[in-house]
């Protein structure tokens, strides 16, 4: 049975170059273009993994995992954080929120699938 | 609800239909439990388990050591694939009760590695 | 600092970096893979190319970039020292040299033929730069900074693994982690050999949550990552687990090697030495250090971070030993550099001249003394005259330099005339820490220079002719320095054929020099090669060579008050050495009257006094005296310097010696030892005999240096060509 990924970036690129590769890897995909539209989205359907940015409009990465992790359905998903260097403080704040691993932009896919990979059971 | 069991005559045949992941494994432990502690024999079936992570691996392994200490007869059979798949990753495939036990007794005979 | 002091600042710097460079290559010609030395040069051109960058020299930082780029991969282990690439190193090394020579004289880049020289260099240097298939040194393993995969030979096939031992914490299953996927990550890495799971934490059934996670692992792992690769693979968890991981025992060497290789320029503390080693990560120092802190407030305080380690496990203790030692090896090596300071030449010169005349002004102020018959004052006088000798003693210390740096320059020398030649030629270094007057050491390396090329030149006979004589093929020079009574002797030694006695004794017959009949001494012959005219004539000895004249390096040693000798053994091989005062600034002199004049004569030369027996100058011809059975002659110094006054009535000998020769020097009266700063004579005074300088007395008065070698020689001369014309043989020698 496919693995669901969801993936939350303002960034409608970001969103179809990880989403191709991901699907390309086997596994659904469903995107959301910030907090708001991804908590949207956790409507009941299984996620094995977030990825997710951390700036955005409506509802920032961090605020946005927090929220994840109030819901019983979803408190347990892994997340991971899309960050760049300079985002130390943030990514700091969201590993204290509950999203334990991150990928640092820019990055390859290959990058992307190596931390999939240590997150989504098979 | 994944856990069906039904008792009779101290033999308890139980089996689990569906995740057995850390979103179900606060209520299966509870459960699973309950019926192990009434019973003489466990069978567990396992062929319909679908999702099995680290938290569904660590509750056999409770449980498993919980049958030991009250000398009830526990076993797991029909391993669906994602528990065959975790059993042979953590080394402890074969005969799943047994392996599990020798387990235990391994790591107190070799002392602790770790502190 | 002004601009001018920057670029001296930087001339000076970039000198001695190349001069390290120089040496490094050369070392690195025996021993290819010497990380030390590779190091060194690598960090030679680094630091040329940076500093020059501060002045915009474009035209040298381009071509040092270049050679820095070549010098990376070496270091990297990615290209192997060959001796090509050494040779077109020491080639841009020179290069480098010139650059940085124009660029500080103001013009950037330099001639156009060292502009050719460079770009041809440069194209050189890029082809090593293209051909990325060099074979890399098998030991220099990838450079642990990256992570990633090491070059090691997977050696660690023979049941030999990484040992991982992680437990995970308690939250991790709640974070989304599961260790499940770690290890499964970890099977894609390489092969897991053995695997124990571990729920030995698990605690009773009613307290367990199942949420939390209790397991552990210990996991024999056979992989070519290096332990920062491992550790990355756990970077999700690692806020949240125990994690040890163990190289396997293969490993141990490597680490060991790496450690002994590790560039140190700067302090290092024990624990940066084993990251960059790849024997440990930075998070498992980290951990370390607050284990450390820890155990300080609770118990034993002050745990080193070796013993935190070990105790927890994360490195072995073989490792531990090899970093320590290392490390105990740069605090040394820092302590020596931090010894060292840099003071500009002149300074040192002023405070010289000033300690110079404080000896003069202390002797005057005694001499006054001594006059009051003030016993307390006298006392003081005598105090402080020690103490001023004492920073004289200091002060010329402080130009005193070691000879080794100059033995050093000949490596090169002797590499390139010996290749050039054809010749196999070991050039052996002794006493190298000896230590002389930092203005004699700079005007000896040219005569040395005439010296070393000559013996490999001519002394040193060719391979084929070595064998012939039964000689190793590889001649063998030698460069040494000893201490002797005052004098430095600096010995150039060839195993080569000798000199030819027989061809030098016809050449000085044509010169003249020796007349037909004469029967002279072996040592006699070999010294006549240093008379003027002898060696510049057409090539007839073998050490005439290029018309370098050996009377050109004696005259230029006698400038220095030194003295040359040669001794020669046919088949086996000849010595020069060259003995030279330490300093040429201070000596202790010993105060004579001559007539009514003072003269001084250094005292590390005097042997004693003796009076002159009174028939002594019955015959003034017979210049003679018997010293306790040896022939001493002597020379009556007022005659000689023609001084007037008051001849004593009794006169007194002192008896000199300098490289084994004596002579006794008359003199009206001895006035006892004094300490005197010499300042040399103007030029004009230069064709004067028998003097070497003068001094100022504390009276004011000028008394002359007396140039006892010259003065001895004179002496010996006189009665040597005496004695062998059978004339005027002292009656007294029957005796």
């Amino acid at each position: 049975m496919s693995k669901t990924i969801l993936i939350v970036d303002d960034s409608s690129s970001i969103r179809q170059v990880v989403g191709l590769a991901l699907k390309r890897e086997g596994y659904e995909v469903i995107q959301a273009e910030d907090g708001v539209d991804a908590l949207s989205k956790l409507n009941g359907v299984k996620i094995h993994l977030i990825i997710s940015d951390v700036n955005m409009p409506n509802m920032d990465g961090i605020t946005f995992v927090r929220e994840v992790k109030k819901l019983p359905n979803y408190k347990f998903t892994p997340i991971c954080m899309l960050t760049t260097e300079s985002e130390q403080s943030k990514m700091q704040e969201g590993k204290a929120a509950g999203a334990k691993a991150w990928v640092v932009k820019p990055f390859q896919p290959p990058q992307l699938l190596d931390a999939v990979s240590k997150l989504v059971l098979p | 609800m994944p856990l069906t069991a039904r008792t009779s005559k101290g033999k308890c045949k139980a089996k689990i239909d569906g995740d057995m992941n850390i979103y179900t494994s606060c209520e299966l432990k509870d459960k699973l439990l309950q019926k192990l502690a009434k019973c003489q024999t466990m069978e567990l079936d396992l062929s319909q388990v679908m999702e099995f992570d680290t938290a569904g691996f660590q509750l056999l392994a409770l449980l498993k050591r919980e049958a030991d200490r009250n000398e009830t007869t526990l076993l797991i059979n029909n391993h669906s694939l994602p528990v065959q798949d975790v059993f042979e990753l953590f080394h402890v495939t074969g005969q799943v009760e047994r392996k599990l036990a020798d387990c235990d007794k391994e790591k107190a005979s070799t002392g602790e590695p770790l502190s | 600092m002004s601009q001018d002091e920057d670029v001296q600042l930087f001339e000076t710097e970039a000198g001695e970096l190349l001069d390290d460079m120089e040496q490094s290559l050369l070392q690195l010609e025996n021993n290819p893979g010497d990380m030390d030395h590779i190091n060194s040069v690598f960090r030679a051109a680094h630091t040329i190319k940076g500093s020059a960058g501060l002045f915009a020299y474009e035209a040298l930082i381009g071509f040092t970039h270049g050679v820095e780029s070549v010098l990376d991969r070496v270091r990297a282990g990615e290209l192997a020292i060959s001796q090509e690439l050494l040779s077109l190193l020491l080639s841009c090394r020179d290069v480098m040299g010139q650059l940085v020579d124009a660029a500080v004289a103001g013009h950037d880049g330099g001639s156009a033929e060292v502009q050719q020289k460079g770009r041809a260099l440069s194209a050189q240097l890029d082809t090593y730069l293209e051909d990325s298939l060099q074979v890399p040194e098998p030991h220099l393993a990838a450079s642990d900074e990256n992570p990633g995969r090491e070059s090691v030979p997977a050696d660690t096939a023979q049941g030999d693994y990484w040992h991982i031992s992680i437990r995970f914490g308690h939250d991790v299953l709640r974070n989304g982690m599961d260790p499940q996927s770690f290890i499964r990550y970890l099977g894609t890495q390489g092969d897991i050999v053995s695997l124990v799971t571990l729920w030995d934490e698990m605690p009773a059934a009613e307290y367990m949550d199942p949420e939390s996670c209790y397991l552990a692992f210990e996991i024999e792992f056979d992989t070519d990552l290096n332990k920062l690769a491992i550790e990355e693979i756990f970077q999700f968890v690692i806020d949240d687990c125990r994690l040890r991981i163990l190289p396997p025992l293969t490993k141990l060497p490597q680490y060991q090697a790496v450690i002994e290789e590790t560039d140190t320029d700067e302090q290092q503390r024990l624990g940066e030495i084993l990251v960059k080693s790849g024997a440990t990560t930075s998070r498992e120092i980290d951990e370390a250090l607050q284990q450390q802190t820890t155990t300080q407030t609770n118990s034993e305080p002050d745990e080193p971070i070796g013993k935190v380690l070990l105790r927890e496990g994360v490195v072995l203790p073989e490792v531990i030993e090899t970093a320590v030692a290392k490390q105990k090896q740069v605090r040394e090596n820092q302590a020596l550099a931090n010894k060292s300071i840099r003071v500009s030449a002149d300074k040192l010169e002023q405070l010289i001249d000033l300690v110079g005349e404080l000896v003069i002004s202390s002797a005057n102020t005694r001499l006054l003394g001594d006059r009051t018959r003030d016993t307390a004052l006298i006392e003081s006088l005598e105090n402080m005259s020690r103490l001023v000798e004492d920073i004289r003693d200091t002060g010329l210390g402080l130009r005193m330099v070691p000879i080794g740096e100059t033995f050093n320059r000949f490596r090169r020398v002797v590499r390139d005339v010996s290749q050039s030649m054809g010749k196999d030629i070991e050039l052996e270094l002794s006493g190298s820490d000896k230590e002389l007057d930092k203005t004699v050491v700079e005007k000896i390396g040219d005569p040395l220079m005439h010296l070393v090329r000559n013996a490999i030149d001519h002394g040193i006979e060719s391979a084929e002719t070595r064998q012939e004589n039964n000689k190793p093929a590889r001649g063998k020079l030698k460069l040494n320095a000893y201490h002797d009574s005052g004098s430095i002797v600096i010995e150039v030694e060839d195993d080569g054929g000798g000199l030819p006695r027989d061809k030098i004794l016809d050449k000085a017959r044509q010169l003249g020099l020796v007349s037909p009949n004469q029967s002279l001494s072996d040592q006699e012959v070999y010294r006549l090669i240093f008379e003027p005219g002898f060696s510049t004539a057409e090539q007839v000895t073998n050490i005439s060579g290029r018309g370098v004249g050996m009377d050109v390096v004696r005259r230029n040693i006698e400038a220095l008050r030194g003295q040359v000798d040669v001794e020669s053994r046919p088949g086996k091989g000849s010595r020069f050495s060259i003995r030279l005062p330490l300093t040429l600034a201070i000596i202790d002199g010993f105060l004579v009257r001559v007539g009514d004049a003072s003269y001084v004569i250094p005292l590390d030369m005097v042997e004693e006094c003796v009076e002159l027996p009174a028939h002594a100058n019955d015959d003034q011809a017979n210049e003679y005296i018997n010293l306790r059975g040896e022939v001493l002659p002597f020379i009556h110094l007022g005659e000689l310097f023609r001084e007037t006054g008051g001849r004593s009535r009794r006169e007194n000998i002192v008896v000199t010696s300098f490289a084994g020769q004596k002579a006794g020097l008359v003199v009206d009266e001895l006035l006892g030892e004094y300490q005197t700063v010499i300042k040399p004579l103007g030029k004009i005074f230069s064709h004067l005999e028998g003097v070497s300088g003068a001094t100022i007395l504390g009276s004011g008065e000028v008394a002359m240096i007396i140039d006892v070698p010259e003065l001895i020689q004179r002496v010996a001369m006189n009665g040597n060509r005496r004695i062998r014309d059978g004339v005027e043989m002292p009656s007294m020698l029957a005796h």
